[in-house]
Parts: structure tokens; sequence; C-alpha cells
């Protein structure tokens, strides 16, 4: 953690705030698919009380939100961002006389720097055509959650829960492809596409406190997203 | 445009709390099928099965078993049996119990027996072992015991060759009496006369043919659940004649 504020002083310095153009705040919204195989693995290959057990949701792609600040100068653009995820999966079965059933609820919280270099400008009536690439990088931060939960209508004594919260914390990669619509002079459309990848993934420890099983959580997948981009004007 | 930042992170703040991915369900449906039993017959081995009456009689103390045939699919988990005040438990189809008729007065009862029965129609509640019936079945039942008594009475071999039985009763039994029973009994031969006048001391056996036996006098009252009990009894040898018996007169 200490690492990345120090990146993104650097950056900042780097960047030399007498040339800043402007100041911007991002929000965007999208979609992200995640590999999570050894968490779908984990799904698979756990047993439970009842034969009848079916994976109704294997960490499928979700919503994604995305929340950036920057400062833009000629045709850079860098600053740091922070992006929530979440996805989950689940094994089971319910019935009238009860349910037994197995979850995996998954959160991460991405913190990083992004850097962004506009490919070109052009002017298309009173609206802004710039496209661009970017690198983003940080770290992700897990934050999990396991339930198993077996209830008897019949009989709620034999019922049973037991609920685990695990952690872990990776690094990731995403370079990203998108396009800017300048739409006034302080707000702009954004559309990107991109890729995030795992380079580190930390072990989650599930199952069992006495005896855990390690299990990584794999947030690699492709990212989707829009959003408006704020400008505060820094030079008059 | 101070404004506008702040509604967006405020919109942001909301959004990020409700964008939270929901879980599907792997719902099964399944017949929730009634079931009036779970048992094809439950039987009672030690009992009188008066057949005629539907009814089962206990005479005596003795070793009595239930035995539960449950119906395919069924496993019997526990059954509780009750008489009265008395209850008894066994896991599985078999119980075996004694009944101490000193512990349960004369008279009608209902015998029950309440059987647990565990099935697995597939459902998850039958999978972890969960699924339960519950039948409770009941029959009448009659206490009819007696009381006996090692008092041997006296008796005598009148002129005409016939044994005189002699027995004597407190006054304090004439209010609740019934009548009372003189049983002659021969190897596999029971033969029981009745008499219901309370001051009868003795009895004359004019079909007595001298092969010998034993009579016993039992007194018997109106109020079932009062016991009745022995008053005596009177061994006979074979081809006795113009005897009497010694101890008491």
């Amino acid at each position: 953690m200490k690492r990345i504020l120090l990146f993104i002083c650097l950056v900042l310095s780097a960047v030399r705030f007498g040339q800043a153009q402007s100041l911007t705040v991002e929000y965007n919204i999208g979609h992200g698919s995640y590999q999570m195989s050894e968490m779908k693995d984990r799904l698979k290959d756990l047993a439970l009380p009842v034969v009848n057990a079916q994976t109704t949701d294997k960490f499928p792609g979700y919503v994604t939100q995305d929340t950036r600040i920057g400062i833009e100068w000629k045709r850079n653009h860098a600053g740091v961002l922070f992006n929530y995820m979440n996805t989950a999966g689940k094994k089971g079965v319910a019935d009238y006389s009860g349910h037994c059933n197995y979850e995996l609820h998954n959160k991460g919280y991405k913190l990083g720097a992004f850097y962004r270099f506009r490919l070109t400008k052009e002017e298309l009536g009173i609206f802004t055509f710039e496209p661009y690439v970017q690198l983003s990088s940080g770290v992700v931060l897990t934050r999990g959650k396991e339930l198993y939960s077996l209830f008897i209508e019949s009989a709620p004594e034999s019922s049973n829960q037991s609920k685990n919260k695990y952690s872990g914390t990776n690094i990731f990669l995403e370079p990203t492809f998108g396009i800017k619509f300048g739409l006034c002079r302080n707000i702009a459309l954004n559309l990107s596409v991109g890729y995030e990848w795992d380079a580190v993934k930390e072990d989650c420890q599930l199952g069992n406190p006495k005896s855990p099983l390690p299990v990584e959580v794999d947030w690699s997948g492709y990212r989707a997203q829009a959003g408006l981009v704020f400008y505060l004007n820094l030079k008059k | 445009m101070r404004k506008s930042v702040v509604y967006l992170f405020v919109s942001v703040f909301f959004l990020f709390t409700s964008c939270e991915y929901q879980l599907g369900e792997n719902f099964v449906e399944m017949e929730n099928h009634q079931v009036d039993s779970v048992t094809t017959s439950v039987d009672f081995y030690g009992f009188i099965h008066d057949l005629e009456n539907e009814i089962y009689v206990v005479k005596h103390s003795g070793n009595v078993v239930c035995e539960i045939y449950p119906l395919p699919g069924f496993e019997v988990e526990k059954q509780i049996i009750r008489l009265g005040e008395l209850e008894w438990e066994s896991d599985g189809i078999r119980c075996d119990f004694v009944l101490d008729v000193d512990r349960i007065p004369n008279g009608s009862y209902e015998l029950s027996c309440e059987i647990f029965a565990r099935t697995n129609s597939g459902t998850v509640a039958g999978q972890v072992g969960t699924e339960h019936y519950v039948e409770k079945r009941s029959w009448p039942l009659k206490v009819d015991a007696r009381n006996g008594s090692d008092k041997l009475l006296p008796y005598e071999i009148n002129e005409e060759g016939h044994p005189v039985i002699f027995w004597e009763v407190d006054e304090s039994e004439r209010n609740g009496f019934d009548y009372y029973t003189i049983e002659y009994s021969i190897e596999n031969y029971t033969y029981i006369r009745r008499s219901y006048d309370f001051d009868q001391r003795s009895f004359v056996d004019e079909k007595y043919t001298g092969g010998g036996g034993t009579y016993e006098v039992y007194i018997y009252f109106k109020d079932e659940t009062h016991r009745p009990y022995s008053l005596g009894k009177a061994v006979l040898v074979a081809n006795m004649s113009n005897l009497e018996n010694t101890p008491e007169k």
C-alpha cells in the first residue's frame, strides 16, 4: 500500500502541477468478467450431504463501478483510481422440506493509478473525439464470505449454518483502449474496453479455520466501461 | 461544479451499495406425499387376544413383545408403548417389556403404540435423515388379574363320597361382594362354578369322580378395580373317600 502511494506521488510530481491543464473527476460504470478458476473448482469439487445439488452460479461477470481522479496536461492524463466489483458462486438444492446451499461471495476493491495517452483530438462539430490508450495498475483487495446453510423446515433444530470470511490481495495490470467524447468544456463521455490481468494472486483461506484450504481469487477478465469525465480547468 | 461533484459521489455511494450480484436458486418441485400409515401391522405377543370382542386381556404378570412391521421405505426409529401410567420405549421394530399386574389396577385401558419412522423420499430432509413420520395406534385392553393365595382350605368327603370344601371370608367384604367362583382343575381340565351368596361358606361337588384335583375359591367384587383374590385352595388326592383335611376345618 505504501508503495502504491509512493508511486502516485511520483507520478503527480513528474507531471509538474505548473503544467497541468485540468483536474478531472471521472465515474464509469461497466461490466467485467472474472476468471475465478480455483473458485469454480472449489464449487465443483465440494461434496454436500445431498446428492441432487447443482451449481447455479459460477462467478459470472457483473457490474463494475469505477472512479478516477487525475490531472490532465497536453496529451497526458494520470491519476488514481478506485474500482468496485463483485460476483458470487453457489451450489445447492432447495425443495418444500428445506434447503442445503454453499455460497461464495467475492468483493473486489481496486486501488491504483492510471496513465492515459491521448492519440489524437478531432473536432466533430461542437463535440471532440479523443481516442486514447491507457495503462492501470494497482492492488485488488478481495473480501469474501463463505456460507454453508442447511435448513430443515420440519426440524429447525437439525439445521446448521456456518460462515467464514476470507481476504487476499492481488496486483493487477490493466491495458485499455478508450474514446472520450467532449460534450462541452467541462464534461466528456468516456467509453473504454480493456483487460485486467492479476499478475500476482494471494491465496485466500477457505473452509475450516483449523484446516484451511488455500484458494486463489482471480479477478482477471475483460472490462468494458462507460461514464462521464468532469473537468476542472486549472489554467485560465 | 462542486454541487455536481457532491451529487456524483453520493450517487456512486448508493450504486456501490445496491449493485450486489443476486444468486439463483436450484428449487426442485417435489410432491409432498401425505402418509396415512407407516406400518402394515403392529402385533403384541404375551397378551390374551379376545378376537370376538377385539380386546386384549391381561390376567397375570409376564413378558410381552411388541413387533412392528413397517411399510417398505420406512425405517422405525423408535416406539413408545403406553398402558395407563406405564410406559415402555424401544429403538427399532421390537420392544420387549415385563408387565407387572401389581403396578396397574384391574380395569379397562387403552393400550397404545406410538411409532416414529424415518424415510427418504429424495427431499433435502430425507437425504439428511430428518424426514420423520409419526403414527399412533391404540387398542382396548382389560386388566383382569387375580391375587393368588397359598392358604389351604379345609375339606371333607361326605357320606355320599362328595368333597365338601370350606372357606372363610371377612365380613367387611360383604358390601363390595359380587360372587364367589369355585374352580376345580385337574390336568388340562378346569370347571368353574359361581355363587352369588356371600353367606355361603362351603361347597359340595356332586360331580366329583374321585380322581383327585385342586379346588380354589376366589372372591369377586362389584367394583372391577377391586382385584379378586383367592380365599385358598384344597388339593385332593385321587381315590380319597371318607377322609378329612387335617390342617383346619
